[in-house]
Parts: C-alpha cells; structure tokens; sequence
C-alpha cells in the first residue's frame, strides 16, 4: 500500500516478499507459518474426514459392508487421533491464531518466531509418524483414547503413534507458550489486557490450558511406551499397578484438551458477532473472564469420561458435581452474544451464518453435554451414540463451524482477495444440513442404546 | 530447543536485572547442605508418619531456597512468580482428584466360605424312582424343555431351533437314532443334561436339580420312536453317581463374593 | 524459560502423582523396597548438585558482572559435578540389575528376596523417575556446554547474558526435582 518514506520501493505483501519453497521452509514470518499450518491442518482434516466416511458406509448394512471388524477398530481409532491431534488441537491456535494474534494486539511477530517454526516441524514430525504408524506399521485399534489394558496387549503400532503424539503434544505446548509470552511482553503502546480483541483472550486462556496440561499427556504418552517396551507395569493390574490410573492421566489431559479446541472458536465468534450486528459486544469483561474461568474449570472435570470406569463413588460424586460448574462459564458467553444480537443491525453474510450456526449448534452440544455430567444419565448414555453426537456437536457444530467463519471473514485479510459470497453461502447452506442430518439422528439412536465403536450390530 | 532470547525478566528494553551479591549464593549453598544433613540424620530415626512430613517440609525448605534465590524468583516480577506457583497448584488439584478415586475405592466385607455353600442345592435323588416316567414327571420336562432348550432343539426337538443356525455342530434332532454320543437312554440323556457335551455349544445344566434332569430326559425321549431302556448295571451306576454329592459348584453371586473377597486380601490398604 | 519449567513441573509432575498414589496404597512396601537404595549414594549426589547449582548461579552472576572468564571457569566445574552426578548413578543403576532390582516384568524377586507381590512397582517408578531426571541432566549439560562455547566467542556482556541465565534456571530446575526425589526414593519408608 504506502511506499517507505525513504525511497520508492512498492509494498509487497508477505506472499510476494520472497519467492521459492525454501522461502517457505525458513520463513520467521508468523503469517507465513499461520497459511503452512492452515493448508497442513485441512489436509488432515480431509483425511480424516475421509476416513469418517468410510466408517459411515461399513455401517450401511448390518453385516460387513466394506471391512473387517479389525480394520473398523484401526479406522475409528485413526479418524479420531487424526482429527484430535492433527487437526482441530492444532487447527485454530496455528492458522488462525498465529496470523491474527501479533497483529490484534499491534506487534510485529510473535515474541519467539523460531520457535514458532520450530513448532510447527514438530507438529509435521509427529504427522509423519503417525503416517508412518498407519501407512508402514500396524495402525492402531485401541480407540484414539489407548485405553489400557488392551493398548499394553495388542499387537497394532502403539509405540510409535504414542510418540507422534508426545511429539505433535510438544507442538502445542510451544505454541502456547510463544503466545502467551507475546500477549504478556509485546503488546503495543495503550494496548491494555482490556483493550485486547476478545479473540486474544481466548487465545491466552487457550495457551495456559496448553502450557499445563499437555506435558500430562507427555508423560502418560511415554508411560504407556514404556509400559508396553519394559513392563513397568504401572496400568498393568497383574504387575500392581491400575489401569483406571491410565484413563486419571490421559484425561487429566484430554479435558481441558476440548476446551483447547473450543476456547479458539468461542473467540472467533466473539469477533464475527459484534461485526455482523453493528454493535459492540454486550458484556467484553464478562467473556473475557469466563474464557480464563473455563480453561481454569477445566482442570476440575476430567473424571466424567470414567463415570462407568470403576473409579470410587467419591471420585464420581466429585467430578459430576465440578462439571455442571463448567456450564456457567459458558452459558455467560452464549448469554452475551446473544444479547449482543438483540437490537443489532444483523447482516447474514457467509461469516455470520457460521457464527450463528455455531451458536445454535454449540448450544445443542453444550447442553447435551450437561446431561452427560448428571451421574445418573451418564451412565445409561455413555459408550453410545449419543456420546457422539455430543462431542461432534461441540467439535464439529462449534469449532469447525468457527474456523469456517473465520476463514470465510478474514480471507481477505489473509490473501487480499474477497470471498464470492453466493457460492460460500451454499457451502455453509451444505455443510450446516448435512452435519444436521449426520449427526442429530445419533442423540436418538444413543438414547435408545446404540453402543459406539461397534464394528457391527446383528 | 530454542533457548536463547527468551526476555522474560525485562522486556524488549535492557533494564538492570538485579544482580544477586555473590555472598548470598555461598549462604544459600551452606543452608542446603545443612539441610540436606538434616534430612539424612532424621531419615535414620523412626518418628513414624511424622517422617515423612519432616522430610517434604525440609524438601520444601530447600526448594524455596533454590527458586527464590538460585533461581532469582525473589526479585522477578509477579508474572513469573504467579506463573511458576500457579503449576505446583494445578499438580495438587491432579493429586487430589486423582487420589479421591484411587483411594477411596470401597471394599466389600469379606465373606467367610462355609461349606455347605459349596454343594448343589437339594438332598441326593431317588434315583430308582426318577429312572421311570410319569406323566408329572413328563409334563415338569416338557416346561423345562419349553423354557430351556427349544431355542436350539426347537419346539419338536429336530434340533431346529432358532438359535441352530449360528452353531457348529448342529443341537441334536432327537427324532434321529444315530449320532448320540452318550446314548439314547435315560442316563445316557441325564448324563448330557447334567454334563453337557464337551467340544459342542452344548452347555451342562448342574443348575437343575437332579429331578428336573430326569424330568427333561423323559420329556426328550418323548420325541424318539423307540427309545431304549436303561440296564440294570446303567442304573446302579447312575445311583451311585447322582446319590453322592456332586463336585462342588459355585452360583454365580457366590463367586462374585470370592472374587471380591480375593481381590480385598491382596489390596489391604483399599479403604 | 518460567513458562517452559511450568511445563516440565507438570511432566515430572505425573510420575510424583503416581508415586503418591501408589504409596497411599502399597506404604509397608515402600518401606520395605527403599532400603535397597542406597542413601549414602543418594547424599553424595544430592550434595554434588547442590554443589553444581550454587557454581551455576555463580557462573551467571558472573556473567552478570563481565567477568566471562570466571563464568566459563564455573560453568566447566557445573559440567564435572553433573558428569560426577551420571557416573554415581551409573554405579547405582548397575548394582540394581545385579540384585534384579528392575522394573515391572523384568523384576526378579529370587535375586533380591523382596516378597511383596508389588515391589516391582516400586523400582519402575524409580528407574522412570530417576531416569527421566537423568535425561534432563544430560539436556542440561548439553545447554551448558553451548552456552560455555558462546561464552568463550565472547557473545556475552553484563547487558546481554540471557542465554546463560535461562541456562541457569533450568539447572536449577533439575536440581529441584532432585531435591524432591531423593527423600521421597531414598530416606522415608
């Protein structure tokens, strides 16, 4: 745009600045590294929406349509690791906030863009692995959550996809740490912690959640290499040790790991909304501090995945009753968009279509997932479909349906270019109705006992 | 592992970081082998519980001394004070939650096993008058055949049951005379009831009384044409078989107590 | 560098959970299983990192007063303390496979006579802890030796010894984790 007021050199954007793969490779440009993570992270996505796919049609007969029940553990598995840890932990905090985040608090790069670059290898290392681990070795039947006793005994590539996952964990935890230390140093003159974008914020309370629980899921990783390698035997009961001790320390992780994925999203559409109202956010201190309460809450709650585990009453009382807590938090933040809705001048382009979606979606799932805390419900629902359709609507109906908003919103920004607005509008119209018509069924088909993870039902 | 420019004591600007006099380091090391002295001596004596509180109190003695001073946190900013803390507080809550289930699993009272537990309900049978039919007997085995074998012999005992379809081999079709393997007659027929058959999904049915398993007999040998007839010898044998008490047999709520009750002995300190 | 030893707190973290836990339940073999450490071993090498960490605050201080001379001096005796702390656990790990002191499956009680069906758990804990606090010595080391090379090119000056203070505080950092190792492995039962 403006030339340098020294001499005559035109602007050139950070696409243009230089030219070549290896400009990409070396790149300490946080932008550049924000579109290698985006384009990265939507390949897997594919993958493992392709994989997804497959597991729809093995189920459209009763017998075996396409594969073997062997082979519907390892794709099952697969899809859910894949998107986990390839796609949506990495998807939002890489692309879309590595991009934004120096410019929404007005620095010029991250405060570490090596280690930025660094993070992102470590993340394509541990894809690569995991490629490895299913395309070379045995993939993995045991579930994306390797609960033990089976991912000690079986036979599948557990050892290597534990390690891409302890690899693409330190991914994360970089990344985190490289924004929380941008947000806390590098802000720009005046640009008070009140006066961040609220997109920031939920990309600081994400980052904290990154920073303390990921080496959790470091270590479980690692234990669970060692356990099958030496027999260490700490989640082996025959050697003394507990397996429920496994599913305290994977979750432990995996918890506030949702709240990684969901806490990104929420701050994407705390930006969509108030743009496509015309109207400032009702309540800025409000979802600010509800986004550190959630990340804080989250550490609280992880037991409710181990209701029907065996884990004591006390621990199920306790955690049932810390996890209704969580909803409080969060109903703030619908309750605030909500009203930041209310009297706006509402425009529905393709961003706020998502947003909206993501709203309504979210609040299914959300609620959804207030039934599940109950002890009582829990129990009946857990291990079926309804589970499923319960995290799908908080992952799929709320993170992803963020991410597109966002793509959709900062496109321009991002490639200079503006979004044709028709044939987006049909791309949301496609991806709102059939993940409606995916996934709505399955709050049914759970309730009325439809087990998960079944190869086949006769 | 990128280390180095990391600014997190001073900013993007070079202000002066306090800078520790050196004699402060040579306390602190003296206090931490002092320390270290201490923890030593009181390992060798006995305070019971109290050790171990001795131990992680002089533990954390040390640490402080090492984060505050060694460390610097003493003259750091409150962000990196807080932060720092703020990981040991989420390890406890770790701790807390996890030891809530881990500790607090609920025993079972153990049971203590009396022997009459251990054999089969009812007194031995009369097994002179059970070898015979009668019509109370028949129709007793026709209600047990109807609630407990049809699925796989089907109603007619053709061995056409529903369930035939998925087994291997086939559930015996009663109207046939070749193929048994314990034979046709009334011991042979209560000799399979009670045993089952061994390499087949045939299960046995020790959880029927003697009674019901020859009233199931009679009833089966009501589909053959010519059933034969127990010898003398076959059923001397089978008196002496059914008169004694059979091998000892667990219910199924029994030896989820003796599982229980097993698992508690070896996990003393559950409670 | 504070945000990266949160991370390593909640790493190392884990294995103490465990520790806890499985102490709580199994106290009598605890007792029982840590009198095959041995203390005196587990002293020397508490005070030789103790030791290791007041040269390296030393070393930093010194860096922090241009002095880069001294610093490399107290820089390469933190180096030999840590390798003196290696050799004594090598000595260590060696007399536990004599007695068949291992972890988990590998665990021969017939070589050590210890009786309790758990104790095996005990030394898989100890080998994972100890040995994931050895691999931190070593990176440790390694992040020192780098910065003793930047040190002697002269990279380093009272207004810019970063690199060797981040340096310091993760050494410190593995000193601390020792700190709580030892008497929760070796002293109390």
């Amino acid at each position: 745009m403006a030339s340098t007021t020294h001499d005559d050199q035109e602007y050139v954007d950070y696409i243009h600045e230089s030219k070549g793969i290896w400009s990409w490779m070396t790149t300490l440009d946080h932008k550049r590294i924000g579109i290698m993570y985006l384009v990265t992270t939507m390949i897997f996505f594919t993958v493992a929406g392709f994989l997804a796919v497959a597991l729809r049609l093995e189920h459209w007969t009763p017998q075996q349509t396409i594969m073997g029940a062997d082979t519907y553990n390892k794709v099952f598995t697969l899809h859910g690791a894949i998107m986990v840890f390839l796609f949506i932990i990495p998807s939002i905090p890489g692309s879309l906030a590595n991009f934004l985040l120096p410019l929404m608090i007005g620095a010029k790069d991250v405060a570490f863009p090596r280690l930025n670059l660094f993070s992102y290898y470590l993340y394509v290392i541990g894809a690569v692995m995991a490629c490895w681990a299913i395309l070379f070795g045995q993939g993995v039947d045991t579930g994306w959550t390797f609960y033990t006793p089976y991912s000690i005994k079986t036979g599948s590539s557990v050892v290597t996809v534990v390690f891409a996952v302890f690899i693409a964990g330190f991914s994360s935890i970089l990344t985190g740490l490289n924004f929380i230390a941008t947000i806390h140093k590098l802000r720009a003159p005046g640009m008070t912690f009140h006066r961040m974008p609220l997109f920031v914020w939920a990309t600081y309370a994400t980052s904290i959640l990154q920073v303390l629980a990921t080496p959790v899921i470091g270590i479980t990783m690692v234990l669970l290499a060692m356990e099958r390698i030496l027999k260490i035997g700490i989640f082996d009961a025959k050697l003394g040790g507990d397996p429920i001790l496994f599913q305290h320390f994977f979750w432990f992780y995996s918890h506030p790991a949702v709240y990684i994925m969901i806490l990104p999203g929420m701050g994407i559409i705390s930006e969509l909304i108030p743009v496509f109202s015309r109207k400032p956010i009702f309540g800025y201190r409000a979802i600010a501090y509800s986004s550190l309460a959630i990340a804080a809450i989250s550490f609280l709650v992880w037991g409710h995945h181990m209701f029907v585990s065996g884990q004591s009453d006390l621990s199920n009382f306790i955690f049932s009753l810390l996890t209704v807590l969580v909803a409080v938090p969060t109903a703030i933040k619908i309750f605030n968009w909500t009203s930041t809705l209310y009297k706006g001048s509402i425009r529905l382009t393709t961003p706020m279509l998502y947003a909206l979606g993501f709203v309504f979606l979210f609040s299914i799932g959300g609620l959804t997932g207030l039934f599940l805390a109950a002890l009582s419900v829990d129990v009946h629902l857990t291990e079926t479909y309804f589970i499923v359709a319960h995290f799908h609507y908080v992952m799929m109906g709320g993170t992803v349906m963020a991410m597109l908003g966002g793509f959709h919103y900062w496109w321009p920004k991002m490639f200079g270019r503006m979004v044709p607005e028709g044939p987006s509008r049909i791309g949301w119209f496609f991806v709102f109705t059939g993940f409606n018509v995916v996934f709505l069924p399955q709050f049914w088909l759970g309730s009325h006992g439809m087990p998960r993870r079944y190869y086949n039902l006769r | 592992m990128e280390k180095s420019g990391k600014p997190e004591s001073h900013g993007s600007h070079d202000s002066p970081h306090h800078i520790t006099p050196l004699n402060v380091y040579g306390r602190v090391f003296g206090s931490l082998i002092c320390l270290t002295i201490i923890t030593v001596a009181t390992s060798y004596c006995d305070f019971g519980s109290l050790n171990i509180l001795i131990a992680m109190a002089i533990a954390t003695i040390k640490a402080l001394l090492v984060i505050l001073f060694f460390m610097g946190l003493k003259y750091e900013g409150q962000e990196n004070n807080v932060t720092f803390f703020c990981s040991f507080v989420f390890l406890a809550i770790f701790v807390g939650l996890t030891s809530s289930d881990l500790l607090y699993r609920s025993t079972p009272e153990p049971v203590k096993p009396d022997a009459s537990e251990l054999t089969m309900s009812g007194p031995p049978a009369d097994v002179q008058k059970l070898v015979k039919p009668t019509p109370e007997l028949v129709a007793k085995g026709k209600a047990l055949f109807t609630q407990n074998c049809v699925t796989c012999h089907g109603g007619e005992g053709k061995g056409d049951g529903p369930a035939a379809a998925a087994l291997t081999p086939k559930p015996r079709n009663f109207t046939a005379t070749e193929g048994w393997k314990f034979g046709r007659t009334v011991s042979g027929i209560f000799k399979t009831v009670t045993n089952g058959s061994p390499g087949t999904p045939m299960p046995p049915f020790a959880g029927l009384s003697a009674e019901d398993r020859f009233a199931v007999a009679h009833y089966v040998r009501t589909f053959m044409s010519s059933a034969p007839e127990d010898t003398g010898a076959d059923v001397a044998a089978l008196t002496k078989e059914v008169g004694t008490p059979p091998k000892p047999h667990l219910s199924v709520e029994r030896a989820m107590e003796k599982v229980a009750e097993e698992w508690a002995a070896g996990h003393p300190a559950g409670k | 560098m504070w945000l990266f030893l949160v991370t390593e707190v909640m790493l190392f973290g884990g294995l103490f959970v465990a520790y806890i836990i499985f102490r709580n339940l199994y106290p009598e073999m605890y007792h029982e299983a840590h009198h095959h450490l041995n203390k005196v071993m587990g002293a020397i090498n508490t005070i030789v990192l103790i030791f290791s960490s007041w040269t390296m605050a030393t070393a930093v201080g010194m860096a922090q007063r241009n002095e880069p001379k001294k610093s490399f001096r107290y820089m390469a005796v933190t180096i030999v303390c840590a390798c003196v702390f290696l050799v004594i656990k090598f000595f260590e790990y060696e007399h536990k496979f004599h007695e068949g002191l291992l972890p988990g499956g590998y665990f021969d009680a017939a070589k050590n006579g210890l009786t309790h069906p758990k104790a095996d758990l005990f030394f898989s804990l100890y080998f994972m802890m100890t040995g994931l606090h050895g691999l931190h010595v070593l990176v440790g080391m390694s992040l020192i030796v780098w910065v003793m090379w930047r040190t002697k090119r002269g990279d380093f000056n009272s207004h810019y010894y970063t690199p060797v203070e981040m340096s310091g505080l993760y050494w410190h950092l593995v000193d601390l984790i020792w700190i709580y190792l030892f008497p929760l492995l070796y002293l109390i039962g």
